[in-house]
């Protein structure tokens, strides 16, 4: 049966190499995409990493008010909102900052510290409650209240959703077109099949063969996923390297994942077929 | 080998078969005749399990064929040999294969399955037309590799649907004569004809059908 199934597979495939190799292409394509976008989002995901639920946002005080009305100014917002973490940034940590935001500034912030403006810094878990603060009179400027590295993260979600989406389309698509491609082939060969099945060959003989051909285009697309998948990741990295950021490496368990899902889902496909090709041949008892 | 109760076949509400009760021993022959469209055939194919009656029971080998599921029907015909009124050759595979590759679902290895088919084409006298085709050759020859493919895995129960239909006298003869050694060596042989000749040509019990049941059931002529 085996035998039978291996040469009649093999001969399948032979008489539709054209459609075998698009077939294993249009598969690949799509979980290569898959792999790449995973692999993106985690790599995203992990330089947005560190920045917990909860951010900092500066708040600029207006640079006339004393000492004790600053104070007072961070006691007051602590009272009203007991969630919020409040502090006056100390005037040497403020020096060290612009020093290493502009180091040209470093001799002038050392010589004149009353130059420096008044910074407070606020942590909390909702950055847009903040956003009221503008219109306090002791404050001259709130800051960013959604940072780079939470716009990140939440970029890297969305690619992550609508990549994913296109992915799964594309891969459901090929995985459609596989099942349609031995569709086609059943009735192109129903009379072989309701000879076999009359002379008593099991579903197993019958269904073997192409079983057999659609591995075909699953080993290809077995080959070319992860080879594709590399490469794109190889070309990013040496893209993102040059930016001084970290490379974007695979993980195996990704491209053993890739390799499974494009041997299985055309059999799966096939095999999905054959089921409800078997039933068209006789009527249930 | 053979039980029918009560067998019904109905096709758009027409009743092919019409309450047809039957009992085929093991080892018999016999001839299964009628006019056209007297159920013959349908009833030949309800035996092998390609239709499923409207009503009744199909019973083979001990099988009851109307109920067998999918999956259980391949083991009943595989102890059936069948001979199709319009061959059922498989057009992409030789003579040789056509007859072989039904012995590899009897787990027959290839050597084995190539000696037997061979022995059984010498038989028929298509040992010559091994590697041809099936549409090279003619009528008469693609029956008869329908018959070596029914015979060579020696079946207990041979159906034959119009065997003799594209062959000679001197072919149908041979064919009949095949069919009676089968029938010596155990057996069970049904064959639906309306060729007279083969009907006289062997004093066999005789089932003749009409508006679908048996009118007659002994040896031809009455």
């Amino acid at each position: 049966m085996i035998r039978h199934a291996l040469s009649e597979g093999a001969r399948l495939v032979r008489s539709r190499l054209g459609i075998t190799l698009a077939l294993g292409l249009l598969l690949a394509v799509p979980l290569a995409m898959s792999a790449v976008t995973a692999t993106t989002v985690g790599w995203l995901n992990a330089l947005a990493a560190g920045t917990a639920d909860a951010i900092s946002v500066p708040v600029l005080l207006r640079p006339e008010l004393d000492a004790a009305s600053r104070t007072a100014w961070v006691e007051r917002q602590r009272q009203t909102h007991p969630d919020w973490s409040v502090r006056l940034v100390p005037a040497d940590e403020l020096v060290d900052r612009l020093g290493e935001w502009f180091p040209s500034l470093s001799s002038v912030l050392d010589e004149d510290r009353a130059l420096l403006p008044p910074l407070a810094e606020i942590t909390t878990d909702t950055p847009s409650l903040l956003a009221g603060l503008e219109a306090d009179r002791e404050v001259l400027a709130v800051g960013p209240l959604d940072p780079f590295a939470r716009r990140l993260g939440r970029t890297s979600r969305q690619l992550a959703t609508g990549l994913g989406l296109v992915c799964v389309t594309l891969v459901l698509g090929a995985a459609v077109l596989a099942a349609v491609w031995v569709h086609l082939e059943l009735y192109r060969h129903a009379d072989e099949l309701e000879i076999m099945r009359l002379v008593g060959a099991r579903e197993g003989a019958v269904r073997g063969p192409f079983l057999v051909a659609v591995s075909a285009p699953g080993l290809v697309a077995a080959v070319v996923a992860p080879v594709a998948t590399l490469t794109a990741l190889e070309w990013m990295t040496h893209l993102v390297v040059g930016l001084g950021l970290e490379p974007v490496r695979p993980s195996p368990w990704l491209l053993a994942v890739e390799v499974g899902v494009a041997l299985m889902l055309p059999i799966a496909a096939a095999w999905r077929t054959l089921q409800r090709h078997s039933r068209l041949g006789l009527p249930d008892a | 080998m053979i039980r029918l109760r009560q067998l019904v076949k109905e096709y758009d509400g027409r009743a092919i078969l019409n309450g047809l009760d039957l009992q085929v021993e093991s080892g018999e022959f016999v001839f299964l005749t009628g006019p056209s469209g007297a159920g013959k055939t349908t009833l030949l194919r309800l035996l092998y399990g390609a239709e499923r009656p409207t009503a009744g029971e199909v019973w083979i080998a001990g099988y009851r064929v109307d109920t067998l599921s999918r999956s259980q029907m391949p083991e009943v015909r595989r102890r059936i040999g069948v001979i199709f009124q319009d061959f059922k050759l498989l057009r992409r595979k030789t003579v040789l294969e056509n007859v072989t590759f039904v012995l590899g679902f009897h787990g027959i290895g290839p050597r084995e399955a190539s000696r037997r088919a061979i022995q059984v084409l010498k038989r028929l006298g298509l040992h010559h037309r091994a590697g041809a085709l099936p549409e090279t050759l003619s009528g008469g020859e693609q029956q008869r590799v329908a018959i070596a493919r029914a015979l060579a895995y020696q079946p207990r129960l041979i159906l034959a649907d119009e065997p003799t239909g594209n062959l000679d006298a001197d072919l149908a003869s041979e064919l009949l004569s095949l069919l009676c050694d089968i029938n010596y060596q155990g057996a069970t042989v049904v064959v639906a004809t309306h060729d007279q000749a083969l009907l006289s040509a062997l004093p066999a019990r005789t089932l003749m059908l009409h508006d679908g049941r048996v009118r007659y059931d002994g040896t031809w002529p009455p």
